[in-house]
Parts: C-alpha cells; structure tokens; sequence
C-alpha cells in the first residue's frame, strides 16, 4: 500500500508552506521530498503513463512554488496538492496526452523484489494488466475518487473538497466505480 | 436500518461506518461488503513504482528559471517603450558622424535588444495562474 497522505499532521504541512512562503526554499524541499511519491503515483495511476505522470507532477509542484506567496492554511496542504494535481490529469485527459507517447497503460514493473519465475512473472505482469485496464476504464471522476480512497487513503470530506462536490457525492462516485471493478476483477479472487 | 441495496435505496451508505451493523443481519449486504475487500486487494496489484532520479534537479531547475523570469515581469508594460528606446539609441548611433563609436555603446544596444528579446519570451512562455 502506498504511503498514504490522510495520516499527515496538516499543522506541519501548513507550518513548512507558510515558511516557504516566507522566503525558505528548504521547506519547500521537505514538502518536495514528502510528497512527490504520492502525487507521482496518483498521476500516474490517473493518466496511465509514467512520463506524462512525471511531466505533471512536476507542473504541480511548480504551481505550489509559484502560489507560495498566497499561501493561506485555509485547508489541508494535500487537499490543495491533489485538487491542483487533479486539475491537471483531467485536462490531460480532456487533451488526449497520455495517448501522445503512445504509451498508455505503460508496464514497468522494473522492481522485481526477489527473482520470481518467468511464468510467476507472466502471471503477476497479466494480473497487473488487468488492474490497470480496470481503473483505466472508469470515468475519470470515479478513478479520481477511487484513487484518492484506496491508495491515498483520504476520508470522503476530503476527496470531496479535492473533487469540489459533496461527501455523498464522493460516496455515489465510489459506489459505482468499486462495482465496475468488482465485476472486472471478480476472477482474480 | 432498511437494506441499501433494495430497489430506491441508497447502497453508497455501505460505505459508511455503520454498514456493519447491517451487514450482520443482511446476506446480500455482507456479501457486497465482502467483495469490496477483496476487490480493494486486487488493487494492492498495483503498487507504485520508484520515482526516477532526476525528477527534484528537473524541478529545481524550473524553479530557478521561474524565478528569474519574474525578475522581468514588472517591466512587461513597458515593452513597447524599451523598443522605441531601442530605435531612438539606433537612430542616434547612426546619425552620429562617421567615428567608430564606443564599444561600450554597442553592448548598450545589446542589452536592451537582448531584454526585448527576453520580454517577447515572457509573452510566449507566459504560464497560467495556479487552481
Ligand atoms: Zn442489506
């Protein structure tokens, strides 16, 4: 499982932005080292292609950067991070990006911990396959939702302030999209 | 509480905490709850891959570039008055008699040309406001 984001204490988060915005780039890098694991697999898992993923996440990082100055702890640092990542991989998607580098659905599973067999390998390459056509396959919201519940572990409050839509409107969202998946995924149980 | 998967229910609400207590006395219910885990576990299939070296220097880099550029932003308006100026210092070196002139002069009219230069590069690169 990912590291998730929900379990991070907003008062530190807020605490090194603000810092950020008061001329300390160090700070930025701390926020920097915390968080672009999770953005970069959010975005990747949303737009299916690594170098599109790395592309926009460094677009979102920017955007970070350069909003320092109007920085107000107004809400949890990662709901702005995701809302302005989120941003980003649905106008992706709107443009047809990730299909660009002909690339979508990208494998790379480079970290083979240990050394499986080439058949174990086939099989976990092919059952990965299917995960990832399945999330592909949602509707971009719902992925989002999804996404943001299983992987980022976020609460519905605030995947519903990342999604600027109301908390039972995330739990419709989630609804739907965990039965798509159950029903494409049924058979790797 | 009525079953949320029945017809003009809510079945969402079987994500929320209290689902359990329903679950206990509804098959239908714990059988959903039920592929719900194991569907989340499907997609622990998927697990993040390293990020690449390189990805902080790359950022790091646009940032520095970034902010320079902002060094420049206040002088975007006057624009079209550096490129009169421009003309006016070019007019003037002409006209000014036959004398090779200073060199110091010519690097003048580099520099402001150069910024010209750099202020129609703003323009092209001129990036959108954050969410
Ligand atoms: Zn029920």
């Amino acid at each position: 499982m990912d590291m998730g984001v929900a379990s991070y204490a907003i008062e530190y988060d807020a605490e090194l932005m603000l810092r950020v915005k008061d001329g300390d780039p160090a700070s930025f890098g701390v926020l920097l080292s915390k968080y672009r694991g999770p953005v970069i697999h959010y975005l990747h898992r949303m737009v299916q292609n690594r170098d599109v993923a790395e592309e926009l996440a460094q677009e979102v990082f920017l955007r970070v950067y350069k909003a320092r100055a109007t920085y107000e702890p107004a809400a949890k640092f990662t709901t702005w991070l995701f809302r302005i990542a989120t941003h980003l991989a649905l106008n992706a998607l709107r443009d047809g990006k990730p299909e660009r580098g002909g690339q979508s659905l990208d494998g790379g599973v480079e970290h083979a911990d240990g050394r499986p067999s080439a058949e174990q390998q086939l099989i976990r390459e092919s059952r990965l396959d299917m995960v990832r056509r399945a999330v592909a396959a949602l509707p971009e919201k719902q992925r989002a939702a999804v996404l943001m519940h299983k992987y980022q572990e976020m609460e519905y409050s605030q995947i519903a302030k990342v999604l600027g839509c109301s908390e039972s409107a995330v739990k419709s969202l989630l609804f739907r999209a965990y039965e798509t998946l159950r029903a494409r995924l049924a058979h790797l149980a | 509480m009525e079953c949320p998967l029945e017809m003009g229910g809510r079945p969402e609400i079987l994500l929320e905490p209290g689902a359990e207590r329903h679950a206990a006395e509804c098959a239908r219910c714990r059988d959903w709850l039920r592929n719900l885990e194991t569907t989340r576990q499907a997609l622990d299939l998927w697990q993040p891959e390293p990020v690449r070296p390189g990805f902080d220097r790359a950022l790091w880099q646009r940032i520095e570039a970034e902010e320079a550029r902002r060094w420049w932003r206040p002088w975007r308006p006057l624009a079209p008055a550096l490129a009169a100026a421009a003309v006016l210092v070019g007019a003037v070196i002409l006209s000014s008699g036959p004398e090779p002139r200073p060199l110091a002069e010519f690097a003048e009219i580099e520099q402001i040309e150069q910024t010209l230069s750099d202020v129609q590069m703003l323009r092209d690169l001129g990036l959108t406001q954050p969410l």
